[in-house]
Parts: C-alpha cells; sequence; structure tokens
C-alpha cells in the first residue's frame, strides 16, 4: 500500500517534508534542526546514508504531529551510532510529547530499551512486561536468555507442524528501504484521512515498514484495523 | 602462492552501477578457522563473500582462493567443487518444493557422489542437524531456523574446503541462532581444515569468531581476532570498539532513557483478541494488550522468512483477512 514508484523521485527533504497546513514552513524547520536534517535540505533521500534517511522517514512521519507512531523495524542496516541516534529522537518523542511509539525489532539491545516488550514467535505473543522484569522471571541474566527460556519452553508445547505453516509467512520485503516506501510527496503532503466518519481527537497514524517479522505484521494489523480493534478513550 | 586455505584479496574494487560497494580492498584471511565479516547493512560484506566464492563477476583486482586467482574461468572450474556457499537469505540455496531429504540427494548427485555415498552423508548430516523427523517434508514449509539448518547441510554435503556463509543468523529466533552456532562448531570439529567465512551484523555473535575483518562503507576497517580489535581500541566489548573506528566517531555519551512520568490516564491503546490470517496461515494469534500514554513498546521476534510473495500479494491477503475476538 505504501509503495508507490514515485517516491523514488521524491525531489528532496524539504519536498517530503512539505505539509499542507499554514504553519508547514516553521514546522519543517523545526524538524529539520531536531532531526539534525538542516545541512541536506536539498539532498535526493536515495542519496543520504541509511542512518540519515532513517532519520528523514522519521521526521516525515511526525510531520502531523501524530500522538502515536507505528515503526517497524526502524534501525535494521543502521551502524550502531546512527541507531543511538535515532533512538534518542524516539525518547524525545516519547518522555516530552508524551507520544506513544510501537516497534519492532530483532535486535535484542533495543529491545532492552522499550518500557515494555512482546517476546513474540510464530505469531504468538509469549510473554509481555519490561525487559528487566521479563529477565527476573526467567532467572537468567540477558534478556536473550529469557527468549531464548521463552522459546525452549513453547517448542515442547507447539507441534513442529504449526511452527511450518508459520513458515509460510506471506510478504517479505527488502529491509532498509526505508524512506522511499513512504508514498508519493503528494501524498506525504496529504497524511491520510481515516476512512468513513471523521473522529476528532483521534490519533493519526504513520507506518514506516522496513523489514517483516512477526511484530511488523502485528503492527501493520494494528495501523490498518485500527478504526475497529483499538479502542480509544 | 598462498596456501591452501588462505585468501588473500589484491586492490579489489566493485561497483553496481555508481554505487561502490568495495572500494580497493587488499586484505589477506587465514585458513583454517572461522572467519567473520562484521558491518551493518549495506557495507559490502554480501559483494566480499559472493566475489570470493566465485558467484560475482570479478571487475577489478585479483582474490587467490584455494591456490589461485577466482577471477579466472579455468581456476575457478577447477575449484568450484571445493567451496561452498550460502547466499543471504532463508533457504536461498534450497528447492522449496523438493522434501529435506531430496533437496539433500540434489546436492549431492550435483557433485557426483555416489549412491552409496550418498545415503550415508545425506544420513549423517540429518542426524546431526536434528531434521530426519522432517526428512519428507518440503523445504518450503520448513521454519526458518530449520531452512537455515537445511541451508548449512547442502552446503556441507560435499566436503568444501571453503564454507561461505553470508548472514546465516539474520532474522531467524535467538533459539535457532545458538543452534545453529552449535550446529556448525560440531560440522567444524568433523572437518577442522575446513575454512568458514562469515558475514554477520549482530557484534554479540563476532564475540565468538577465531578473526574479524570489521567493514565499513565498501573499506576495511581493522582486521584481526576479537580481542586484538577490542583490546587495539581500548573498548570494552566488540560494539564499543566498531564505534570507536568508524571515520566520524565521536565520544557519544551512552544513551540514557528517563523514566516515564506516570500519568494517571486510560490505557491510549486496548487491543482486544486480534487474530490475521494469511490464507491458512495465521500471522497473529488473539493477541491482546494495552498501551499507555507516552510509552515505548516494543516487540521482538524473528522474520518471516520465504522471500516470494510481493505487495500486491500481501495486500491482497490483507484484505481477504478475517478477524475474531
Amino acid at each position: 500500500m505504501a509503495n508507490s514508484p514515485s517516491c523514488r523521485t521524491s525531489p528532496c527533504t524539504r519536498t517530503s517534508l512539505l505539509c499542507p497546513k499554514p504553519s508547514g514552513k516553521r514546522r519543517i524547520e523545526e524538524l529539520c534542526e531536531r532531526f539534525g536534517l538542516a545541512e541536506h535540505l536539498h539532498a535526493r533521500p536515495q542519496t543520504l546514508p541509511l542512518g540519515l534517511r532513517q532519520r528523514l522517514s522519521l521526521a516525515v512521519a511526525v510531520i502531523h504531529e501524530p500522538k502515536v507512531l507505528i515503526l517497524d523495524e526502524p534501525t535494521s542496516g543502521v551502524d550502531p551510532d546512527a541507531r543511538d541516534d535515532f533512538w534518542r529522537l524516539l525518547v524525545e518523542l516519547s518522555r516530552e510529547q508524551g507520544v506513544t511509539i510501537f516497534v519492532s525489532t530483532h535486535f535484542l539491545s533495543e529491545a532492552m530499551r522499550c518500557d515494555r516488550i512482546s517476546l513474540m514467535h510464530a505469531g504468538r505473543v509469549l510473554a509481555c512486561d519490561t525487559p528487566r522484569r521479563l529477565i527476573e522471571a526467567a532467572g537468567v541474566t540477558s534478556l536473550e536468555e529469557a527468549f531464548i527460556a521463552q522459546l525452549e519452553a513453547v517448542e515442547s508445547t507447539i507441534p513442529a507442524v504449526e511452527e511450518a505453516s508459520f513458515a509460510r509467512t506471506a510478504p517479505q520485503e527488502k529491509p532498509g528501504a526505508a524512506l522511499v516506501q513512504l508514498g508519493s510527496p503528494r501524498r506525504l503532503c496529504a497524511p491520510r484521512r481515516a476512512r468513513g466518519p471523521a473522529r476528532s481527537g483521534a490519533p493519526r497514524l504513520r507506518v514506516l515498514r522496513f523489514g517483516h517479522l512477526d511484530g511488523g505484521l502485528l503492527l501493520r494489523h494494528i495501523s490498518r484495523r485500527r478504526g475497529s480493534d483499538l479502542r480509544r478513550p | 602462492m598462498s596456501e591452501a586455505g588462505e585468501i588473500s584479496f589484491q586492490g579489489v574494487s566493485h561497483r553496481y552501477r555508481k554505487v561502490v560497494a568495495l572500494d580497493d580492498v587488499s586484505l589477506d584471511l587465514p585458513g583454517g578457522c572461522l572467519v567473520g565479516v562484521l558491518g551493518p547493512d549495506g557495507v559490502g560484506k554480501s559483494t566480499l563473500l559472493g566475489l570470493l566464492a566465485g558467484a560475482k563477476r570479478l571487475q577489478s583486482g585479483r582474490i587467490e582462493v584455494l591456490g589461485g586467482n577466482i577471477g579466472e574461468a579455468g581456476h575457478r572450474r577447477r575449484v568450484c567443487a571445493r567451496i561452498a556457499y550460502m547466499p543471504q537469505g532463508l533457504g536461498k540455496n534450497l528447492y522449496a518444493e523438493l522434501t529435506v531429504q531430496e533437496n539433500l540427494a540434489f546436492f549431492s548427485r550435483l557433485f557426483r557422489q555416489s549412491a552409496e555415498e550418498r545415503e550415508q552423508r545425506v544420513a549423517s548430516l540429518l542426524s546431526a542437524t536434528g531434521l530426519a523427523p522432517f526428512c519428507d517434508r518440503a523445504a518450503g514449509k520448513l521454519s526458518g531456523g530449520m531452512k537455515q539448518k537445511l541451508g548449512l547441510c547442502s552446503a556441507l554435503v560435499h566436503d568444501p574446503d571453503l564454507l561461505v556463509l553470508d548472514e546465516p543468523t539474520t532474522g531467524v529466533d535467538p533459539l535457532s541462532r545458538r543452534q545453529f552456532w552449535q550446529l556448525l562448531a560440531v560440522l567444524r570439529a568433523r572437518r577442522p581444515q575446513m575454512s568458514v567465512l562469515v558475514s554477520t551484523a549482530y557484534m554479540d555473535e563476532a564475540e565468538g569468531f577465531d578473526w574479524l575483518v570489521a567493514m565499513d562503507r565498501g573499506e576495511v576497517l581493522t582486521t584481526g581476532t576479537p580481542l586484538e580489535i577490542t583490546e587495539a581500541a581500548g573498548a570494552r566489548d566488540l560494539e564499543a570498539a566498531y564505534r570507536s573506528l568508524l571515520p566520524n566517531a565521536s565520544p557519544a555519551a551512552a544513551l540514557a532513557i528517563p523514566p516515564r512520568a506516570l500519568h494517571a490516564s486510560e490505557p491510549v491503546i486496548e487491543a482486544k483478541g486480534l487474530t490475521r490470517r494469511f490464507g491458512d496461515f495465521t500471522a497473529v494469534d488473539q493477541v491482546s494488550f494495552e498501551i499507555e500514554q507516552g510509552e515505548i513498546f516494543g516487540f521482538l521476534g524473528s522474520n518471516g522468512c520465504g522471500k516470494s510473495d510481493d505487495h500486491e500479494d500481501a495486500d491482497g491477503a490483507a484484505a481477504g483477512q478475517r478477524r475474531r475476538g
């Protein structure tokens, strides 16, 4: 759905960051400043290093100040330093602006940074808690061991056949395709409206699609089904 | 002339149109041990491995593998049966519609092994990997971890002298990852003279390799044992050492995450019994959770697998999905 070829030609950072509101210009300047994009305003996204492109993707995703942010493997293929930079922005969004963030990852070190995590396997949530408590509950010293303990417990109960049918996972996307998947500049200008009657105060969501994993499937599911499945206060 | 098992790169560059994947790389790799090529995606690991395995055409420079230049067709023909190459992506070297047993038999035939030899090798590999109970299952229906093991078996059926594994554990769950390294250790113990080259983006994995090549943007940052690299950088672990080697390394402070201010609010999102199916398989099964405002909520899991269907299929399947809950 978000994979339009025209975004490949997405002209430059500034256009990607266009926003329909009158306040758009100010917002762009503010974001460029905060996300360290100011020097790259006229660079084409595909010429940017991946870490920077990822930051641009995030800037594009938060341009309309959403309350909820959904990130599907945002840091695969990014070097450790750039990953930390990206997380600094996430922390800022969460702690200072109260943005709720869903993030999927297969890096254990990133999972440790989340307030809570779901350990997922074959479409099931094996456990869900703070990383610290998950480790303590398993009586081990690292999240990896805690995950392995959960997987071992599950493998003795789920028949192998079921695991095999899971292996037929439908789509797989190229990792690291980052920004180019976000949509055409025009779509970027006009954030997608929820179908059906407009709801005031409903959080508007943006999905960044990067890799593909169980968590990713779930994230996409949430973002698509937000109208019916997710109840908001 | 290099010793058997040793590999040397001399001035190797590789481009994909305008993109430089390898930039004048000169490098000597020791033989008979587990050599890791380390770095995030897009630094040229796969290109390096593909070139030395003879799977990619050499554009410039020279690579000595198994006593000759791999760029020469004659040498390549002579040594290709001694090299095993497992490309990136789960089960890329497998035939999805063949069973586990048939896949192994196919690779064995490819290397002209006799029926007797084939039977014996296939049986020994199946038992070593624990795949024996699944030998009649189509490779396409295996889980990610099992595909990975079968891929390794298929690569090893002809007793290669050089085993090249391109990101064998990316996107595999931690249990399968651990099992994969254990399996590789067993197979290496059986055949100690075999050289193994592995690429990975996981720094923690690389700690266990014999020798490392750290790469960044088509260039080699450093080489040596994990201990040498860590000590030379004066870092506490390999990840910190790798960071300090990056060209624009800054002694950035460790990322600190302040605790979340407690909002006395209702959950901002409440999901109950989410289920999502693709055809006859359930990707997300009865998942429920509540999320509070400002929370960073992570999903940790392995990749799906089977890089086959494209986006339209995915969206089509999504449109046909059913929900309960």
